[in-house]
């Protein structure tokens, strides 16, 4: 229903009603004539003034009751058939007829024009609610600028062209096709952050309505709405098209909003993922890599003067720091992509006990002579997840197990089933980690302060020694397949990694005889 | 004679050594550095009459994606082809032995991992066109395809005839990884390639069967996210 019509003053096509009121009383009137006294007859003309009054507009009922006030005079009130009265009493009875007709015509039709007012109010919100709903289905900015734009077309009957500023201020949108003046006029809108045109106080002889779309405190966008020839918007509509504007506005402030909120949010963890970076690169890699350079260029100047053995002796140092370097890039590089991008990983129906397996055979390859006892019971629910992140996982576990543990004593790992939940435990005999230890191991890169490091390297921060990346990114692995991952001690001593995997709902199996 | 070998690899240096390293070993090496240039080598080594007896790919090569090269070495000759690459294509790693490479080598490796790898790769490349391999015997195990029989130290072990034909499966390219994709069309048909859970429980079962002890076993080895190897 266009606004145009709900906004104008209201018609009165149902006047009938009136007329029908009036022509029952005065046939009342002419039957009870003579029957009652005027006084009481006069009372009936009242009633008929004030129901005529609620379909009347306030001049007609007070003419209408002005007329009838006459014609009573006229029919009724003695000597008949003239205007002339006799009685004083009778002059008075009219009077105070014509009276409270008059008020009550003029109270009913006020009464009538505030309804209508308020019926107006509570249509005109409900097309701000529904445009605001509206505006929140989509989050694409110029799907609902179109959206505002047919509105506003619709509303007003004009032609609407639109402004939308980009998150920086400038880079403009348009939708519709502005003309050059429209063009100017809509950036002056959107500078002065107020309506210009027609009745606005401002560049009145356009004949173009600019409005702004107000933020909280600058306008993100304006609209330009043309009239077509001799066409006026009236006040209380432009009002009404400006709240529209200005639901468009705060909607389109809190997306902006929203986005420098998460923009400031990505910056924040890329600025923390940098550092871990850094830090790793500053604190773990400098010493396999002197270590290295260390190896490769004795080989490269004194091979000739050392014996066989030693030279590869040398090598193996090579290749060892290889491999842990080799270790540490893909640790750091994993918790970078865990950080980055938590939800793109490959998850599976896997194998704990495949897992499991895999890694050990690399364990066995790489300490060949550790003993490793390994608990795995037959039939364990498959568990889905990301096979490569598991093993890399466990890898990191057992490799820190062997690392501070011993070199003859046992690295024992056990898997146990519940119901809903698999645990696997690495066990080693080393010296434990302390309670105020228990929860930091986790952390990337939480260690004891430089000072503290070099007065004196107590056992703890023995432990910590080339912990940084692993263990956190053990952490960050367990969290993306909601598993749990924490430390206890073990008797009489060393430290037991625990992680418990969710066991999910078996899938689909087909069994044969 | 001496085979011979493309070997693809953008890293001068890791070029060198590798070529060095396979020379020391007897193979015949060409090298190439890019996509452009291995296109070149093979179009005119392939219509020679020495024609190149094995590819090693490397997957990142500065005109090009190795997986291009691979489709269209693929599409134009049977020629066994190793991918070497590093640990973050592991998603495009198995995309690749779908596609038909023939094994895949993660880097950083050590000479003997590729030498290993060649050898089995090489060993392969008749497939095609001789009779596929239908007996294998590891420490005390012995199957014989033809005969479809299982011996674990002498005694007949009872297979199911799926636990069969997955271990024929792996069988028919021991000593290469056989990617999940590959086995599941292969022992269950093209509509189960998604159903990785079988091979897991199959696997499970033949494991328990044929090794010592199923959670490190010798013989049916895992490759995690990639599929399973018949060890050699």
């Amino acid at each position: 229903m266009p606004i145009t019509r709900r906004l104008s003053v209201p018609n009165f096509e149902a006047r009938w009603p009136a007329v029908l009121v009036w022509l029952c009383a005065w046939g009342l009137l002419w039957r009870l004539d003579g029957a009652l006294n005027l006084g009481n007859l006069a009372l009936l003309l009242v009633l008929a003034s004030a129901l005529a009054g609620v379909w009347l507009s306030a001049l007609m009922s007070v003419a209408s009751s002005a007329l009838s006030v006459l014609m009573f005079n006229w029919f009724f009130v003695e000597p008949r058939y003239t205007f002339n009265v006799h009685l004083h009493q009778d002059q008075l009875l009219l009077l105070t007829m014509m009276s409270v007709s008059a008020v009550v015509s003029y109270l009913m039709a006020r009464l009538r024009v505030l309804a209508e007012l308020e019926s107006q109010h509570a249509q005109a919100s409900e097309q701000l609610r529904e445009l605001a709903e509206q505006l929140r289905e989509t989050s694409e900015v110029v799907a609902q600028g179109g959206y505002l734009q047919s509105v506003l077309a619709r509303d007003s009957g004009c032609t609407v062209t639109m402004l939308l500023l980009g998150d920086d201020g400038s880079n403009a949108h348009w939708l519709g096709e502005p003309q050059a003046l429209e063009v100017q006029g809509l950036w002056a809108c959107v500078k002065q952050c107020g309506a210009l045109g027609p009745s606005t106080g401002r560049h009145e002889n356009q004949p173009t309505l600019f409005l702004p779309l107000r933020g909280r405190n600058r306008a993100l966008g304006a609209v330009a709405l043309r009239a077509h020839a001799s066409f006026v918007i009236q006040a209380n509509q432009r009002d009404h098209l400006q709240h529209m504007c200005d639901v468009f506005g705060l909607e389109l402030e809190r997306t902006h909003t929203l986005r420098l909120a998460q923009q400031a949010k990505q910056d924040a963890q890329s600025q923390s993922l940098r550092n871990t970076l850094l830090t790793s690169i500053s604190h773990d890699y400098r010493t396999p890599l002197a270590n290295l350079m260390g190896a490769a260029s004795v080989i490269h100047d004194q091979a000739a003067r050392l014996s066989a053995d030693k030279v590869t002796a040398l090598a193996q140092t090579v290749i060892d720091e290889a491999q842990h370097l080799n270790r540490m890039t893909t640790n750091t590089l994993q918790l970078a992509r865990l950080d980055a991008a938590p939800l793109q990983i490959k998850k599976d129906w896997e194998s704990l006990q495949e897992i499991l397996g895999s890694v050990l055979a690399k364990a066995r390859q790489r300490h060949p002579h550790r003993p490793m006892r390994v608990a795995v019971p037959e039939g364990l629910p498959l568990i889905y997840c990301d096979a490569i992140l598991l093993v890399q996982l466990f890898d990191n576990l057992i490799e820190n197990a062997i690392k501070y543990s011993p070199d003859d004593t046992t690295i024992d790992i056990q898997a146990q089933a519940h119901a809903t939940a698999l645990d696997v435990r690495v066990i080693d005999q080393g010296v434990g980690i302390a309670d105020a230890w228990k929860d930091k191991v986790f952390q990337a890169f939480e260690r004891v302060h430089a000072q503290a490091a070099q007065a004196d390297a107590t056992d703890a921060m023995q432990l910590r020694r080339g912990m940084g990346v692993g263990l956190a990114v053990c952490k960050a692995i367990a969290k993306v397949h909601d598993a749990k991952l924490w430390v206890e001690d073990h008797q009489p001593q060393g430290a037991v990694m625990c992680l418990q995997l969710p066991v999910l709902q078996q899938p689909h199996m087909m069994m044969e005889a | 004679m001496a085979l011979k070998v493309l070997l693809i690899e953008d890293d001068r240096d890791l070029r060198q050594t590798l070529r060095d390293a396979l020379v020391v070993e007897g193979y015949d090496v060409i090298a190439s550095g890019s996509a452009a240039d291995a296109n070149a080598v093979l179009r005119h080594s392939m219509a020679s009459d020495r024609p190149l007896d094995l590819l090693v790919l490397d997957l990142g090569l500065p005109d090009g994606d190795g997986g291009d090269l691979l489709h269209s070495v693929r599409a134009q000759y049977a020629l066994p082809i190793l991918i070497i690459s590093a640990r973050h294509d592991d998603a495009n790693k198995v995309a690749l032995l779908d596609a038909g490479a023939d094994d895949y080598l993660v880097k950083p490796f050590s000479i003997s991992e590729l030498l290993a790898r060649m050898r089995v790769t090489l060993r392969h490349r008749g497939t095609v066109v001789l009779a596929p391999q239908t007996h294998y015997s590891k420490g005390a195990l012995e199957v014989d395809i033809a005969k479809h029989t299982v011996r674990k130290a002498g005694e007949v072990v009872h297979l199911t005839p799926t636990e069969f034909k997955l271990l024929a499966r792996l069988l028919r390219q021991a000593g290469q990884v056989v990617t999940h994709r590959q086995l599941l069309m292969d022992v269950w048909g093209v509509e189960h390639v998604d159903q990785t859970q079988y091979l897991r429980l199959y696997m499970g079962q033949l494991r328990a069967k044929l090794e010592p002890n199923p959670t490190e076993p010798t013989v049916l080895l895992t490759e995690p996210g990639v599929g399973y190897r018949l060890a050699e």
